[in-house]
């Protein structure tokens, strides 16, 4: 027995309790853990599940399949989509499984049957955040447990540090092991509540669920009330109710309550603001619009503008306005109609009015809560449960993480001299990373407004910055300064696979986190399209006439799988697999039976000869970048809303070319500091925070060619 | 240039179905007279558990209904219900359903309905019966008229519509009112019919159901070609809806008096439309989706814009611009007959991430008239609920949740209990509580007698309206064409109701009948193929109210 106890000694470091062994055991986990990590397409929406046996059965969250028995088709992770049917559900837990209707075998993970997590331990979360991607791999993010429930995803739940978004529902929480512990159920608004179904409340009702069970009510069925506002809406009606309900001696509140009616978003948020202006305790909330307020009504029906009242108190009184006034002018600008005076008073600046009887007023606008924007629930997306809680985290998660970062200290004492602070009076406004010692520094160019009045602090000294130039893509700005002392940094040219452990260094801090997925373009608003579940999964490339239904082919793609073993237009597709193949339509149902990666045998009539070909399918293809899709618009506004609630995004966080993707929680000021690897080695510039799972940073190959270019 | 061809070779066909005005005008008075027909032909039903709702057609003089089929919620048969215009609930006798075609026939015992002929003929032009997902109470089927696209090539008796929304299982009219298929399947491009005769001829137990079920006229052809596939993919996708906007599009006054909203807000921008009601700058538009910072698009030119007054009453608001000469909307308080096509200008279409303006079409249907303030059907006081979910055990209904804020939750009822008997009247089974249930009145007061651990135990709960979830996810569930809907959806004053499938930003339009009259400002997207409208009556007194009350600046 004594050889055992060497083998116990290099598990435990497997487990993560250096960077370098996390870094490694990460790595080699990561493409299985993303390979049995699917999307599931219901209806219009998408969700996601965990293989969990090779002949394809999902656990997934029974908010993503609702009912057993429905059709729905899964997405896996090699392209291949494939209709599946949902078996049982758990609403008091949110678990559920479903069956693929195809014999696999299928990529599969572990799961544990019993509770073998504690409070503390890093896991992994995957999904598809957002929805699934053409081209992007499940993002796979890294956390620690800061709750470990056992019971249910809602009140006993798993609870992590590992960000996951609208999309990620049904998805897997891993362990080290690569066991699934947990399904994505729900999140608090903070980045740092991420909850998940245990994996032992699901295998306790693990008899039911496979026999089709429907276990509890749906969480909407028995919590709400009134079913006509979609999430985000329903928070927000559930806190106007508690509202009501506390302050019924408000004389607002009394009425409303006597006649309950059916309140829109900005009435239930207006009475919100009024009773509520202290910011809860603990809860990063979005800061309050504010608008200018002036205190008196137009005459719209008059052509000139008249003050149709005053309000009691407010500024236009105090300035001596009265009922009946007619303006003339505003700040010594002529007003006409009643219109070009309320354009005027968009203005939060003091505003000098003229009547027509020539007094003058000067008036001080107040600042009242502004009218919001209620963004609209997004189609298309199976959203991630909110619930109401703020999570803390326990000290010895602090502890715990200081112990993980202490081994990298040399690190961060090895970049001392190469990040910079760059303030505005005491506010940081963002970080920059020194290029050459002679004071060049990168940083993110359009967080440098009025250039003035910003100051980077070097060892206790300040310097002014001068701008050199800014590079409009990347948004990185090359800026010097007059200091002595600094250190360039070391690049790393090769881009970070996904699951390396990635750093940030700041002057007295330090994150960290995993590059969530192959780096790409971070495109605009609007522009990175879902994977539609009407497309066929596996792409061959070639084309057919409309006009007739037989197989002539009559177009090959460049550069596709088709055209790469020699398909030609002209050829007469006779049989695949050994079936033969009359119609064109015939030949698309078969191809749609493989998936991408798999070989397929063709036979052509090319003039008397028959030819076989044996293409290799490809993934399905991405629909052209460079259109604008309104459903990913709303989609990209819906998460960034989201993603917002729980803390600042950055201003510009999107539209760059090739970007790294890594699941950093840092601060919009934290951008311009370095993306290092465990070794110290500076991967990429962390351009921008952009979403709740999501940091960018532009690869050290561009950020040298950019500041290369901006040299000269 | 395949598209282009396609046109070509089937402008015949195009120019058979688009609105010409002859075409309009007997398709008109074959409406009326449907539209007539309709409330007797025509029933609501749904299934026990269930919140849709769906209309079913009479089709023989003894009660038989062709319905839509419902799945059972949880595999036991739980029976089809007929919602009464009075808020009566009527439990169906279940004679064949069949999953697979999705109907099913069932029969009412009500007296007083009048059945549709069925019909192995099948017109070019049809009607689709439906309602809507949540039906209000006293509200009656509406339908659709809409063209024969074309048939697949290897399957004559199946047809494909040009329909934007339907549900599977929807009944399909000829003209002259006679049922001739059933909505079978949904492509790409719309839903697909399965022909009557289809459905005899496969199936052998329905005329043994109902013999001579179908009376036969001479058969009158359809007209379309028979397409490939493709083909028919092609002109589903484009050419056909192209050609309908098209026209639809010179029936909108040109000027269009219409402009783009913008909602600035940090980074998200939002839009909405607005219809110009002064020329020197007045635009009315939805309330509630406006933002704080507005921006107007009109002429080519982006204006600053300003929120003047809004009204919580219709949800209208009044924004403001620095125009002068813009035109005006004239309204027409007249009311279309159901049935009749409609038309709304859509004036957002992407070329970047900035919008442009670019006009276009939305192409529906009118419903009719919601009164305010109607409550749906499964809110009527007629229709009780216990408060409980009930799983089927072997020895009774085991409560499986309980409704938070009710009645039974404050009763000390709690989730596994077993239902023994209700007022002394045992209930076993879900149809017996529903049978229960619908002997009484909202308010009542019931002992529910329920077993617990071995002892039974007696609670005193109210009968309160049942609160079942309706589909507001945006993808209603007999619908297949995905919006998102509006923010407010209610309460609204006297609406017009229609079928056209807004998104919340197509909004604030102004609706046009055929002849290019506004009768309507569109104030809320409901779900798929189902849209609210203001009429001029209401918007004229909301205007009313929003120039004598501007907001406080």
């Amino acid at each position: 027995m004594k050889f055992l106890l060497p083998f116990l000694f290099s598990l435990s470091l497997a487990l993560g309790q250096t960077p370098e062994e996390l870094d490694r055991t990460l790595k080699k986990l990561a493409p299985d853990l993303v390979a049995s990590t699917v999307a599931i397409m219901v209806g219009q929406g998408s969700g996601s599940g965990v293989i969990v046996t090779a002949d394809g059965l999902v656990i997934t969250a029974a908010h993503v399949t609702s009912t057993p028995g429905k059709q729905m088709s899964v997405l896996l992770s090699d392209g291949r989509e494939l209709p599946a049917t949902s078996l049982g559900v758990d609403h008091n837990t949110d678990g559920a499984l479903l069956k693929i209707n195809s014999p696999g075998p299928f990529p599969f993970r572990p799961y544990i049957k019993e509770k073998n997590y504690e409070v503390g331990e890093f896991a992994i979360a995957t999904g598809h955040p957002g929805g699934p991607v053409v081209g992007r791999p499940s993002p796979i993010r890294l956390g620690r447990i800061i709750e470990a429930g056992t019971k249910s995803g809602f009140n006993d739940a798993i609870t992590t540090t590992a960000t996951v978004i609208s999309g990620d529902s049904g998805g897997p929480l891993y362990n080290l092991k690569g066991e699934v512990i947990g399904i994505n159920s729900n999140i608090g608004m903070p980045w740092s509540v991420n909850k998940h179904v245990p994996l032992p409340a699901i295998v306790a009702k693990w008899d039911e669920l496979m026999n089709n069970e429907t276990i509890g009510a749906a969480q909407s069925m028995t919590q709400q009330t009134e079913y006509y506002f979609d999430e985000p809406y329903a928070g927000l009606r559930e806190k106007f109710e508690t509202a009501l309900e506390e302050n019924s001696g408000d004389p607002l509140a009394a009425e409303l309550l006597k006649h309950p009616r059916l309140l829109d978003p900005h009435h239930m948020q207006d009475f919100l603001d009024r009773i509520d202006t202290e910011e809860e305790e603990g809860e990063t909330v979005d800061e309050i619009p504010k608008a200018p307020y002036f205190g008196f009504t137009l005459d719209l029906k008059a052509s000139s503008p008249r003050i149709a009242s005053i309000q009691p108190g407010g500024p236009a009184e105090k300035a001596g306005l009265a009922r009946g006034d007619v303006i003339t002018s505003a700040n010594n600008q002529a007003v006409e109609s009643p219109i070009s005076l309320a354009l005027k008073l968009k203005t939060k600046a003091p505003l000098t009015l003229t009547t027509a009887n020539n007094k003058t007023a000067t008036l001080s606008p107040e600042e009242v809560p502004a009218r919001r924007h209620f963004p609209q629930p997004v189609a298309g997306l199976i959203s991630m449960m909110i619930t109401n809680d703020s999570g803390k985290q326990p000290d010895s998660i602090q502890k715990s993480n200081l112990e993980f970062l202490t081994s990298l200290n040399v690190l961060q004492q090895a970049l001392q001299n190469s990040v910079l602070e760059i303030k505005r009076g005491d506010k940081t406004v963002i970080h920059a990373t020194v290029v050459s010692p002679t004071g060049r520094l990168v940083t993110k160019a359009s967080e440098l407004s009025k250039p003035e009045e910003l100051l980077a602090y070097f060892k206790g000294r300040t310097y002014p910055i001068t701008i050199i130039g800014t590079d409009k893509a990347t948004d990185i700005a090359l800026i010097s300064i007059n200091a002595d002392g600094l250190v360039s940094v070391r690049w790393e040219e090769d881009e970070p696979s996904p699951a390396t452990l990635v750093f940030s260094p700041l002057p007295d801090d330090m994150a960290y986190g995993v590059v969530t997925q192959p780096a790409r373009s971070a495109p605009k608003k609007g522009f990175e399209k879902n994977v539609s579940s009407k497309e066929p999964s596996a792409y061959l490339g070639v084309s057919f006439s409309p006009e007739t239904t037989s197989a002539i082919i009559s177009g090959v793609d460049l550069d596709s799988p088709a055209d790469k073993i020699g398909f030609l237009e002209g050829d007469e597709v006779i049989k695949m697999n050994g079936k033969s193949i009359d119609t064109s339509e015939e030949l698309g149902e078969a191809i749609s039976k493989h998936g991408p990666g798999e070989k397929i045998i063709i036979i052509v009539k090319r003039g008397d000869k028959e030819i076989t070909l044996k293409p290799i399918l490809d993934v399905r293809q991405a629909k052209a970048i460079g259109t604008f899709d309104r459903t990913a618009a709303r989609r990209d506004d819906s998460l960034s809303s989201l993603s917002g609630r729980g803390g600042k995004l950055s201003k510009r966080r999107n539209d760059f070319p090739r970007t790294l993707y890594h699941d950093q929680v840092l601060k919009p000021q934290n951008c311009g500091a370095p993306l290092i690897n465990r070794k110290g080695e500076v991967v990429g510039l962390n351009i921008a925070r952009a979403l709740r799972h999501r940091s960018l940073a532009i690869p050290a190959k561009t950020v040298n060619e950019v500041a290369k270019k901006l040299r000269r | 240039m395949k598209v282009l061809a396609l046109l070509i070779a089937l402008s015949s066909l195009v120019s058979a179905v688009i609105w010409t005005e002859q075409h309009t005008r007997t398709l008109d008075e074959h409406s009326l007279a449907f539209g007539k027909k309709l409330p007797k032909s025509t029933v609501i039903i749904g299934r026990l558990g269930l919140a849709d709702t769906r209309t079913a057609v009479v089709i023989s003089a003894e009660g038989h209904l062709i319905s839509p089929y419902l799945g059972s919620i949880d595999g036991e048969p739980s029976p089809y219900l007929l919602y009464h215009p009075d808020g009566r609930r009527e439990e169906l006798t279940t004679i064949l359903e069949k999953d697979k075609l999705n109907f099913a026939i069932l029969k009412t015992e009500s007296p007083g309905l009048a059945p549709v002929p069925l019909s192995e003929r099948s017109d070019d032009t049809f009607f689709v019966t439906g309602c809507a997902p949540i039906t209000k109470l006293g509200e009656q089927a509406h339908f659709q008229v809409c063209h024969l696209l074309a048939q697949p090539a290897e399957d004559s008796k199946v047809v494909s519509l040009d329909l934007q929304t339907v549900g599977l299982g929807d009944a399909v009219f000829n003209l002259d009112g006679s049922l001739t298929g059933i909505i079978s399947k949904y492509t790409n491009g719309g839903p697909q019919a399965t022909l009557l005769s289809r459905i005899i001829e496969k199936d052998a137990k329905l005329s043994e159901v109902l013999p001579e079920l179908v009376k036969s006229s001479p058969t009158q052809l359809p007209k379309a070609p028979s397409l490939t596939k493709d083909e028919l993919k092609e002109l589903e996708q484009s050419a056909l809806r192209l050609a309908r906007e098209k026209e639809a599009l010179q029936i909108f006054p040109s000027p269009l008096p219409s402009v783009l909203i913008f909602n600035v807000d940090k980074q998200r921008t939002h839009s909405i439309i607005g219809t110009i009601v002064d020329a020197n700058g007045l635009i009315l538009t939805k309330a509630s989706e406006l933002g704080p910072n507005l921006a107007v698009r009109y002429n080519g030119k982006t204006h600053p814009a300003v929120l003047l007054s809004t009204d919580e009453k219709s949800d209208l608001a009044l924004v403001g611009i620095e125009a002068s000469d813009m035109p005006v909307i004239q309204w027409h308080e007249d009311i279309p007959p159901s049935g009749s096509s409609l038309a709304a200008p859509k004036l957002l279409k992407e070329t970047t991430s900035e919008m442009l303006s670019e006009e276009s079409a939305l192409l529906g249907n009118f419903i009719g008239i919601q009164k305010s303030g109607t409550p749906t059907i499964h809110q009527t006081s007629s229709v009780t609920s216990l408060g409980v979910v009930t799983e089927q055990l072997d020895n009774g209904l085991q409560i499986s949740a309980i409704r938070s804020k009710s009645s039974a939750s404050k009763s000390g009822l709690t989730v596994g209990d077993t239902i023994v008997n209700i007022d002394k009247t045992k209930t076993p089974t879900r149809s017996t509580l529903t049978s229960f249930l619908n002997s009484k009145a909202v308010g009542d007061e019931v002992q529910v007698n329920i077993s617990r651990g071995g002892s039974t135990q007696t609670f005193a709960v109210t009968l309160e309206s049942p609160d079942l979830m309706p589909p507001t996810t945006g993808i209603s569930a007999n619908s297949y064409i995905p919006v998102i809907p509006s923010v407010r959806r209610s309460p609204f004053p006297d609406c017009l109701v229609h079928t056209l499938s807004l998104n919340a930003w197509d909004c604030g339009s102004p609706l046009y009948d055929q002849n290019g009259k506004a009768i309507g400002l569109n104030i809320a997207s409901l779900s798929a193929g189902k849209t609210l409208a203001l009429t001029p009556r209401e918007i004229r007194a909301s205007l009313e109210r929003l120039l004598t009350n501007s907001r406080q600046f």
